[in-house]
């Protein structure tokens, strides 16, 4: 009896623990891979270009005095509308990393990749100049003009290639991401804020 | 021994050649598949064509103007449309390398956003090219003040279609597999792609005999038509056409269907008299001549193996 309970503790140990560390190995792999994307410089604009479009709405938020309800409410609604397109983009960056047959496709054809996503900043700048830039200009007479803003977009479709090459890397040893991984790490951190969100 | 092997290694070598030879020959003989047609009828193949028309046309054009300019004008015209027209045709060749490629098929298919956006940069890629490549030496050249119009049209026509041809891969995905190098060659590159420079021929109602850059057109534009008032004096038949005579050029009486387009010039003399070139001039034999996918569908049966209820025709 006691021969028996002196093989099935460490068993038992074993079998409790085991799980534990295949999610620790995981955890790291998925760690390594995801801080070499993050640290491209296409992600690296990324931020840049969140951390510039909440300035620029704290600045407009700073001397709302100035203006009436309704122009305070064309500036939230063009920044709400920009930076939702913006985070739109990275949910479908998420995506892609969760989705093992696209990571594939990456691998195999990075060229389309970085077309496709080239032409979809293209259409953020688009949208940006159109939308959030052209309604500040508007209302503050063009005291703030939105131009970092809209130099950082441009620069960040230059960036698209070595950040596919950063995802054609990471599939090597990462198959795909889980999700709430990917939230913890990915979004939380490059989600543009809401325009409530925003204050000092 | 020794001897009744080498001749063996030599009429097996022989016979594979000539098989291959055979299957070339005997794949692009294929009739064009439905779904392949349907595709090359589609309003973005249309499109694309029409852009070939008109980069043609202005070339065709500037062409017959050419002894207003310098001959270092007329090169910067020239590598620029060549340079140009290498682009359109590459964009032709990438298309035809997805439809072969079996695992771009499959990935097209799976996420055809990633695909048309690809194809939609490319193609915003080459309209900022035309425009800066060849338009603007044309302009500059010209010192003409036209805007180019009717392209930047064709060109935003061009984008907005272009998540159609996603439907066009999926319809032919049975077919696909079947689709080779010689056939697609036949049916959608030869006549799509963008001519070169020397295998156009100058407007002849506006030719200017006078022209003295003719070291531009390589002998291809001697005027068949001299403007003359004599309707008497007949005209030597046309003898420098291109090499590629099967190809699309601006102006042979034997017209292709791709040829057909009302964006063509019209052909007029220099008293603005329809030229004489349908009576008087007899051009040169075709001898592979392009095919016609605007041709009504042959009746008789297809001759690949695929089953007729894999085949959607919408």
């Amino acid at each position: 009896m006691k021969k028996g309970i002196h093989f099935t503790i460490p068993i038992l140990i074993f079998l409790l623990t085991h799980p534990f560390v295949g999610f620790t190995q995981k955890r790291e792999k998925m760690d390594g891979a995801l801080r070499a994307f993050i640290e491209t410089p296409f992600m690296q604009k990324f931020k840049d270009l969140r951390l510039e479009s909440e300035n620029l709405a704290l600045t407009f938020k700073e001397n709302k005095q100035n203006y009436s309800a309704a122009q305070i409410n064309r500036v939230k609604t063009a920044y709400q509308k920009t930076v939702d397109k913006f985070n739109t983009q990275l949910l479908d960056i998420k995506a892609d990393f969760m989705n093992e047959r696209k990571l594939q496709y990456i691998q195999d054809f990075p060229e389309d990749y970085t077309n496709g996503l080239t032409s979809d900043i293209n259409d953020l700048t688009s949208f940006y100049q159109s939308n959030l830039q052209l309604t500040i200009q508007d209302v503050t007479d063009a005291t703030v003009d939105g131009n970092s803003l809209l130099t950082l977009v441009a620069e960040l479709a230059k960036l698209v290639p070595g950040m596919v090459t950063s995802i054609s890397e990471l599939r090597s040893s990462v198959k795909k991401f889980e999700e709430t991984y990917l939230e913890e790490k990915l979004i939380g951190p490059y989600k543009f804020k809401s325009w409530d969100e925003i204050n000092y | 021994m020794k001897k009744i092997l080498c001749l063996l290694i030599i009429l097996t070598s022989c016979l594979n050649q000539s098989f291959t030879i055979a299957q070339g020959t005997a794949s692009s003989n294929k009739q064009l598949d439905p779904a392949l047609r349907k595709f090359v009828q589609s309003e973005i193949m249309i499109k694309f064509k029409d852009l070939k028309r008109e980069a043609e046309n202005s070339v065709s054009s500037f062409k017959s103007e050419m002894n207003n300019f310098k001959p270092d004008q007329i090169q910067k015209v020239k590598s620029g449309y060549d340079k140009t027209a290498d682009r359109f045709n590459q964009e032709l060749e990438n298309m035809k390398m997805d439809f072969v490629n079996k695992k771009k098929l499959k990935y097209i298919l799976e996420f055809p956003k990633d695909y048309s956006r690809s194809l939609e940069l490319n193609f915003r890629e080459l309209a900022q090219y035309y425009a800066e490549n060849f338009q603007q030496p044309l302009q500059d050249v010209r010192q003409s003040k036209e805007d180019g119009g009717i392209v930047i049209a064709l060109f935003m026509e061009l984008f907005k279609l272009v998540p159609e041809v996603i439907n066009h891969f999926n319809e032919m995905k049975e077919m696909a597999a079947r689709y080779d190098d010689a056939y697609l060659e036949k049916w959608l590159i030869t006549p799509f792609k963008f001519l070169t420079w020397t295998e156009i021929q100058a407007e002849a109602g506006y030719m200017n005999m006078n022209n003295t850059n003719n070291l531009y057109n390589n002998g291809l534009n001697n005027n068949p038509y001299p403007a003359t008032s004599d309707p008497n004096t007949s005209f030597p038949p046309v003898a420098n056409q291109p090499a590629t005579s099967g190809a699309d050029t601006i102006r042979t009486s034997t017209q292709n269907w791709w040829e057909t387009n009302s964006t063509l010039p019209v052909p007029t003399n220099v008293d603005g008299s329809a030229p004489l070139k349908n009576t008087n001039v007899k051009s040169t034999p075709v001898k592979t001549k392009a095919p016609d996918p605007f041709s009504p569908t042959p009746v008789q049966k297809d001759t690949t193996k695929i089953k007729p209820s894999s085949i959607k025709v919408n």
